[in-house]
């Protein structure tokens, strides 16, 4: 049997043995501590990235977030009317040319900066054939006082001949008046390849169109992306004289699964697109887009 | 909610209701009690070992119970030399009194009652740790519930339910969880451990006592 002293001993070693816990409990949480404040310090906070699609003319708003009253076509026009700011660099493509493959990666890259596109898309259908005349020549003058501008400073074989063939196509428009579909704007100058508009570019109120139902569809948080490097989708899309897409194809994939997701949602969403107009053919058109977080290009 | 993002588990703590800081209290409570359980009775089952073993080693070295007596006196935290001490106590009081009929019987039920008391003297606390070990992932879980609840009333509050809204009251609440876990699996280690040990001097005991009572009866 154990004696009273033996008791009291043990009870005494148990005391011990219960202050050495706490003092290592204690001191498991001050290391915690301290190594979470050390991990902050050595790791500090990612960015945070803030979507805010870039307004196209005539979109709805942001993406993800309250959709803002369309804007009033008398505001587009005024937008259109506002002289084009200097980083549209980028020389235009024939409209004649929509299939044509990839474009250099560095006229790619300069797709987010674009200018805004100013053409209303409500507007043409008000439009006469005069005015539509006289926004092609408004559209002209400045295109040639542009590249008359712009010549000395950009020097590159390719650019003189695109910019031509741009002009022929709009004095072939010019020529032969309201012949075809109610169409006016004055885009100006092109983005390389399937990509189009950065700085401009001539103006397709279809691809426009595409562009807005995807936007209108595009659906984005910033919560969700820790990093915002390689927050690039490149995405090729074949549409098919009836509007349906044909081929979808990831030019470029971003590092976030959930911009890829989210890309591939709104496109879900917005397919089938309105028919194609009768100039484009039978085949059918490729037309790129760009999405960021910051916005979707064309 | 970006500070608790940023400032890890203390800021979670912080940015936690009352329960759920008090369900933290009360499982650490519960950890450093399992851990010095632990640490005590590893010590006290280690030695109790130790000695028998040593005890035993003297017990078939010397045959003579007076001499084997006196060397116990080294090994008072030996379970066996507990058991021997108290049989021995009872045989020379019955050796001293001349009338003593059912000696064999008596010194039997002396050393039965001091492989019981050893018995509890080295399970004494050790339930605490299967305690522990069952009802501490469930107090943890109590306050994760608790967490969750109160994160959902403020969701409610916010009428958000976005994932910037819901997540950080719930990395709140599950901390309570693998405070639960952290209490829990040393406890449960620990009393699997002691009830092995404790076991195998127990049975040791059992076989001590019967071979101590006939051979020393013979003599």
């Amino acid at each position: 049997m154990q004696s009273k002293v033996e008791l009291k001993l043990e009870q005494r070693r148990f005391y011990v043995w219960l202050g050495i816990a706490a003092a290592a409990h204690v001191a498991v949480v001050a290391a915690v501590v301290v190594l979470q404040l050390l991990y902050v310090r050595m790791h500090p906070p990612m960015k945070i990235v803030n979507v805010s699609l870039v307004q196209m003319p005539g979109l709805p708003g942001p993406a993800g977030g309250p959709k803002s009253p369309e804007t009033p076509p008398a505001a587009i026009e005024k937008q259109a009317e506002t002289p084009e700011p200097a980083s549209a660099k980028k020389v235009a493509e024939p409209l004649s040319q929509p299939a044509k493959k990839i474009a250099e990666p560095a006229a790619v890259k300069k797709i987010p900066e674009k200018a805004p596109v100013k053409v209303p898309e409500p507007a043409p259908k008000k439009e006469s054939a005069v005015d539509e005349r006289k926004n092609l020549q408004a559209a002209l003058e400045r295109l040639k006082s542009k590249s008359s501008s712009q010549k000395p400073e950009t020097g590159k074989a390719a650019a003189p001949s695109n910019l031509s063939s741009t002009l022929a196509n709009l004095q072939k428009k010019v020529a032969s008046g309201g012949g075809g579909p109610a169409r006016s704007g004055s885009g100006s100058g092109a983005g390389g390849g399937r990509y189009g508009t950065g700085g401009g570019g001539a103006f397709d109120p279809y691809k426009a169109r595409i562009a807005d139902i995807i936007q209108n569809n595009w659906s984005f948080s910033s919560q969700m992306v820790r990093s915002t490097s390689g927050m690039e989708v490149y995405v090729s899309l074949l549409i098919l004289p009836d509007g349906s897409v044909n081929e979808i194809r990831y030019d470029r994939k971003s590092s976030s699964e959930y911009l890829n997701n989210s890309v591939k949602n709104a496109l879900a969403k917005s397919t089938p697109f309105p028919s194609l107009p009768r100039e484009y053919g039978a085949k059918g058109i490729w037309v790129g887009f760009v999405f960021t977080p910051e916005g979707v290009g064309r | 909610m970006l500070e608790h993002a940023s400032g890890g588990i203390v800021s979670m703590i912080a940015g936690s209701g009352p329960v759920v800081v008090m369900v933290l209290l009360v499982l650490i409570l519960f950890s450093i009690i399992s851990w010095a359980i632990i640490a005590w009775k590893f010590g006290f089952v280690r030695k109790s070992m130790n000695e028998s073993q040593d005890f035993l080693d003297s017990f078939f070295d010397l045959r003579n119970a007076d001499k084997l007596f006196a060397a116990s006196e080294n090994y008072r935290n030996g379970s066996l030399a507990r058991v021997f001490r108290a049989g021995y106590i009872e045989y020379s009081g019955m050796r001293d009194r001349a009338t003593a009929s059912n000696v064999k019987e008596r010194i039997m039920l002396a050393v039965k009652r001091e492989v019981n008391a050893e018995s509890k003297r080295l399970t004494h606390m050790v339930p605490f740790l299967a305690t522990v070990g069952n009802t501490a992932p469930f107090i943890g879980l109590f306050g994760t519930v608790w967490g969750i609840m109160s994160s959902f009333q403020n969701i409610g509050l916010m009428k958000s339910a976005s994932l910037a809204a819901v997540a950080p009251g719930i990395s709140e609440a599950l901390v309570a969880t693998a405070t639960g876990l952290v209490a829990a699996i040393p406890a449960v280690m620990g009393y699997n451990y002691l009830t092995h040990q404790i076991g195998q001097i127990e049975r040791d005991m059992e076989d001590f006592a019967l071979d101590f009572v006939d051979s020393y009866l013979n003599q």
